[in-house]
């Protein structure tokens, strides 16, 4: 229990320079990242398969077997590719990071038409 | 402090989910730019700019420039008033003809712009008919916010360091 219960509960604000930097990196993780994971997902494509999955293309091999571990192949070609996993995981994040560095700026905006109405 | 900040609206306000998706579509455009040298069309930079001008001066601007109450029904002049009070007015009148007229700005007496609802529709019906799709991106979010949460203050929020 608090033994002087008249202390008032100082916590710091961030600073408007705080919240724009927050923003715009939150903006940055959430939109800058996506054409860097386009360009790497379509290079990705476009690149020879191992000789080691040729039977994915085989005749006998059925449809929906060949589907199901050619997409499991394309995924994990994907991910494994840095220019690809190094903006997903920052997009990823980004829900973090907004919560980390904005989650309180609504009552800073609010705080910011209360100063210039008063 | 202003009078209309006892509307209970301003408390619920949050637009840091808005501010997030618009920085984040222009971090996309600037990213296309940087991975791919791709720019934006004379076109669609002219509808984000519309968009944009839309959702945050439009109605800054009325209000700054004109009116104080701009609602869906129409702006008008003078004090603002909170539309619950202004729709409590209009039933104590008790007169059909303000009840009829308080829908556009004949109310008024002075015609100052179409309502916000009018510019609004127009705007999409414009983007509809070139196809829609940049502008929506740009401006969903906000116009969300917008449709919901409709008083006077959402603008300058939008840009507290201008607004002083």
């Amino acid at each position: 229990m608090d033994p002087n219960p008249d202390t008032p509960n100082t916590t710091p604000t961030p600073g408007l320079f705080r919240y724009v930097l927050g923003f715009l990196l939150v903006g940055a993780a959430w939109g800058l990242t996506t054409p860097f994971m386009r360009r790497a997902a379509v290079a990705s494509s476009t690149t020879a398969k191992p000789d080691s999955r040729a039977w994915i293309d085989h005749p006998n091999t059925p449809w929906l077997k060949a589907k199901v571990w050619g997409v499991l192949y394309g995924v994990w070609d994907v991910l494994r590719n840095p220019a690809y996993a190094v903006p997903l995981v920052i997009n990823l994040t980004g829900s973090v990071w907004f919560f980390l560095l904005i989650g309180q700026a609504g009552e800073f905006l609010v705080a910011c038409v209360l100063s210039i109405c008063s | 402090m202003c009078g209309w900040m006892a509307d209970s609206r301003a408390l619920e306000l949050s637009l840091t989910v808005p501010i997030t998706n618009s920085l984040a579509f222009l971090f996309t455009v600037l990213g296309e730019w940087w991975a791919e040298k791709k720019v934006i069309t004379k076109g669609m930079f002219h509808d984000i700019s519309l968009g944009l001008v839309l959702c945050s001066d439009l109605r800054w601007m009325l209000i700054r420039f004109n009116c104080r109450y701009v609602g869906w029904y129409g702006s008008r002049p003078g004090r603002y008033r909170p539309l619950r009070a202004f729709q409590e007015h209009l039933k104590d009148s008790n007169q059909a003809w303000h009840r009829i007229a308080s829908f556009s700005s004949i109310y008024n007496e002075v015609a100052f712009f179409p309502s916000y609802t009018v510019i609004i529709t127009l705007a999409f019906l414009y983007q509809l008919n070139k196809g829609f799709s940049p502008f929506l991106v740009c401006v969903s979010s906000t116009y969300a916010h917008l449709l919901k949460k409709s008083s006077c203050f959402i603008t300058r929020v939008s840009f507290p360091v201008m607004a002083r």
